[in-house]
């Protein structure tokens, strides 16, 4: 009798063991993944995390779980994933926040010490005025600012934030015509540029797509027009140089990755990122695709890294 | 009339009818838990609703919503803990009034105030809200400071038995709200490096501290009995219509200021509550019973966080504008939806608008109903010894703290904050001036400094627009009103000793 609960008991754990996982596989491995993403839930960046875990969790049977971590502009979140095991299980929803938390300061180790396996998008920001305001073009809003200096502001989105380094950017490059005024959060700045506190501001394009007819797009800091606001020329083409083009998003992991590791998880993103569903999401999002992996990721990095550290001195909030 | 029914079917198919109720229910207990907030449950569940049609996710949501700030009033009257930020001012009266023997009433007060001012803030949604939500467009910078000063100010007059005394400490609030990110410059305040310090003081660990912490202290320190509050009998939940009506007064002028302070992006529901108690005492014949337990106390704020609800929606539906942090997850159900919101949502989606509003109306019944049937079931569960009454509160309190982000650090702020809170309290210094402080402090600091930015430095700015000098004159007035009534007491003391 004992031997029978016995062999049963090892016929029924053995069962337990998840049949999809095979020698073959290095990642994931039986257990949770999780992706860090290090803002509250419901924002900009945590809906984009929940679209691309939803699009891995279709072809994987390991559970991929969301872990917001927010605080200390993106630096608690990356803080963690610099601490965590380099097994592929704990993962970053990283990119440019990702570069300015480390360039500040406000994490425990430098962006180098990340693993970058996959790029997934870039959002880019559109400058936007009031509907009512008297200024076509991003040149009347430059021309409007020169002939009353002072007079001409631009909002953004929170100080250190790349709304922020592209909103001193622009004013740098178009001759320093505009005051630039610091917002707490993409719904204050809204507030301000509707209730005319400030005359300009650098937005989220879906915040600009939500308030159409009141907002009106001057320009996108894309390289090209994007599929959201088409009519709207970009910065590039206005001959602005060295503007950011906006939230760049990937997801990396901590130092010490073994490279099939990461390679593995590099294909998931690329497979998901084929997934009808995140098509969709990203077309009306107005989100531009880009796919990078691992080591031309890591040399991405670099050039974003050197690039946000010049904006980065420039407004002094780096020495 | 069409759009109407159309909207007025769409919320009674069981499934709506369901889901609502599903939300209102995870709502009640998110709120009763100190910790987890409105925000944070509406945060969660916003991947789930992803799986649903547009109009059922944001019944759910607003189920939840509601569930969320009427459920933060139970621990508010039973520990003192408010569940919720939104709760503050329901502890005041609710915990004297457990303590006398009248958490029943209590509680269900609460909860028929949340239901009203739930529909009241539903009405001012659907009856004016294209043009309310102009008026939160009228608010720039120097009316926020204005406003920020002004609260700050009646609350440091009032609270309390002397002037100096709370503007001490709504003083030493605002001060701890420096520390953290500076957010006009991205300067590191009183950080020492620390990135968790980097975030700043939170808000909600302090106030767990200093009601749920600090009051535990206290009742250890006096070893009261509380027994008596969690094992007696609950008895009458309903206030009789006669004590309702009486109060008519009270209840319209809270169900105003929350739907306008709802309105403002950043003002939020603490200072509605904390606006609307004050207003209350004012009102009241006997303003100087507020504070030992008197019904109106726990009525006037449960009536304004719910109206803060609605006001908050208005210029989230109107304008695209999140005027409530919990009104941001509710926004990104309606894009992810693709539904885009904006004045043109009532004319060109109005059967959307009709079942939005009837689905808060059907909210606010069945959380009033959920919350009443459930109350005995959840005293009934907290039957406990009286010696463990303080350690179970304290222990909630810190679980709570740590919830919140996941940090031991605000569990550290939270014990900090409720020992400072203890000593405090037993010197005879007001706590809701500093807990003010800390929710205004920065509003006030970086609304002051972007004006300064958009004007150069001009500061006749704050006089010469006339909404701002309005509430500069309200708290002015209410200064020099305490200050008189303070000295004329002092007179009186000195003629007849």
């Amino acid at each position: 009798m004992r031997r029978l609960i016995a062999l049963i008991s090892v016929v029924l754990l053995s069962m337990m063991i998840p049949g999809g996982l095979s020698a073959s596989q290095v990642w994931p491995e039986a257990r949770p993944v999780s992706i860090v993403v290090p803002f509250a839930a419901g924002g900009g960046t945590d809906i984009i995390a929940r679209q691309i875990q939803r699009a891995i969790q279709r072809f994987t049977e390991a559970p991929i779980v969301i872990r917001n971590m927010p605080g200390a502009g993106s630096g608690i979140g990356t803080n963690e994933v610099l601490r965590a095991k380099p097994d592929g299980h704990t993962l970053l929803l990283s990119g440019t926040h990702t570069v300015t938390a480390t360039l500040q300061g406000l994490t425990a180790g430098s962006i180098i010490q990340l693993d970058h396996i996959a790029s997934l998008n870039w959002d880019p920001f559109v400058i936007a005025v009031l509907d009512a305001a008297p200024y076509k073009t991003l040149q009347e809003l430059v021309d409007a600012g020169r002939q009353a200096p002072g007079k001409i502001t631009i909002g953004h989105a929170g100080v250190g934030a790349l709304t922020h380094l592209t909103a001193e950017a622009l004013n740098k490059a178009a001759g320093g015509p505009w005051t630039v005024v610091p917002f707490e959060g993409g719904a204050r700045l809204i507030a301000g540029v509707l209730g005319n506190v400030v005359t300009s501001g650098v937005f989220s394009q879906s915040e600009v797509q939500a308030q159409a007819g009141r907002l009106r797009p001057l320009a996108v800091t894309s390289l090209r027009r994007t599929t959201l606001f088409p009519a709207t020329p970009t910065t590039t083409e206005l001959g602005f140089t060295n503007i950011p083009q906006g939230s760049f998003r990937a997801i990396s992991g901590p130092k010490g990755i073994p490279m099939e590791v990461r390679r593995a998880i590099a294909s998931s993103v690329a497979r998901a990122m084929n997934d009808p569903h995140w098509i969709q999401y990203a077309r009306e999002s107005g989100l531009v695709k880009t796919y990078m992996a691992n080591e031309e990721l890591e040399r991405y990095f670099a050039v974003l890294t050197l690039d946000l550290s010049k904006l980065l001195r420039q407004v002094g909030l780096m020495k | 009339m069409e759009p109407l029914l159309q909207g007025l079917a769409f919320v009674l198919q069981p499934t709506t009818l369901l889901w609502i109720v599903v939300g209102d229910i995870v709502g009640i207990f998110i709120g009763a838990l100190p910790g987890l907030t409105a925000t944070m449950g509406l945060a969660l569940f916003l991947p789930v609703t992803i799986q649903i049609d547009s109009l059922t996710a944001i019944s759910l949501l607003l189920g939840l919503y509601f569930g969320a700030v009427t459920g933060a009033s139970i621990p508010a009257v039973l520990f003192g803990i408010p569940g919720n930020p939104n709760a503050i001012a329901t502890v005041f009266d609710g915990l004297p009034m457990a303590r006398k023997g009248q958490a029943g009433i209590a509680l269900g007060g609460a909860v028929i105030a949340s239901f009203i001012g739930g529909l009241m803030s539903t009405a001012a949604l659907l009856a004016a809200s294209p043009a309310l939500a102009r008026f939160s467009l009228l608010f720039g910078p120097a009316e926020y400071f204005s406003l920020a000063v002004a609260s700050l100010t009646i609350i440091a007059s009032v609270s309390g038995s002397s002037l100096l005394r709370g503007v001490v400490m709504g003083a030493i609030g605002v001060l701890l709200a420096t520390v953290g990110i500076d957010t006009m410059t991205g300067v590191r305040r009183f950080t020492f490096d620390n990135p968790f310090l980097a975030s700043g003081i939170g808000l909600v660990p302090v106030l767990i501290g200093m009601f749920g912490i600090t009051q535990a202290l206290d009742d250890a320190a006096r070893s009261r009995d509380l027994h008596q509050i969690v094992t007696q009998q609950l008895g009458r939940l309903f206030p009789s219509l006669r004590q309702l009506l009486g109060m008519w007064r009270i209840i319209l002028e809270s169900s105003w200021i929350g739907t306008f302070i709802g309105l403002l992006p950043g003002a939020g529901a603490s200072v509605a509550v904390v606006l609307a108690y004050e207003r209350a005492k004012q009102i009241s014949p006997r303003p100087e019973e507020f504070g030992t337990g008197r019904l109106e106390g726990v009525i006037a704020p449960e009536v304004a966080n719910n109206a803060c609800i609605g006001g908050g929606l208005i210029p989230t539906f109107t304008l695209a504008l999140p005027a409530e942090a919990a009104a941001v997850p509710i926004l990104a159900a309606l894009v992810i939806h693709g539904v885009t919101p904006g004045p043109l949502l009532f004319t060109s989606q109005p059967h959307f608008i009709y079942a939005i509003i009837f689905a808060m109306i059907v909210a606010n019944v069945t959380t009033c109903i959920f919350q009443l049937g459930g109350i005995r079931v959840f005293i009934k569960a907290l039957s406990v010894p009286p010696t463990l009454m303080p350690p179970l509160v304290i222990l909630l309190s810190v679980l709570g703290a740590y919830a919140l982000n996941g940090w031991m650090y605000d569990a550290v702020v939270a014990v900090a904050a409720g020992i400072l809170g203890f000593i405090l309290k037993r010197a005879g210094y007001p706590l809701i001036p500093l807990i003010l402080g800390l929710v205004l402090g920065p509003m006030m600091e970086s609304e002051f400094r972007r004006m300064m930015i958009i004007t150069g430095g001009d500061m006749t700015v704050f006089v010469t627009r006339p909404l701002s000098l309005l509430l500069l004159a309200a708290g002015a007035g209410s200064l020099i009103r305490q200050l008189v009534h303070q000295r004329r007491l002092a007179q009186r003391g000195a003629v007849s000793p």
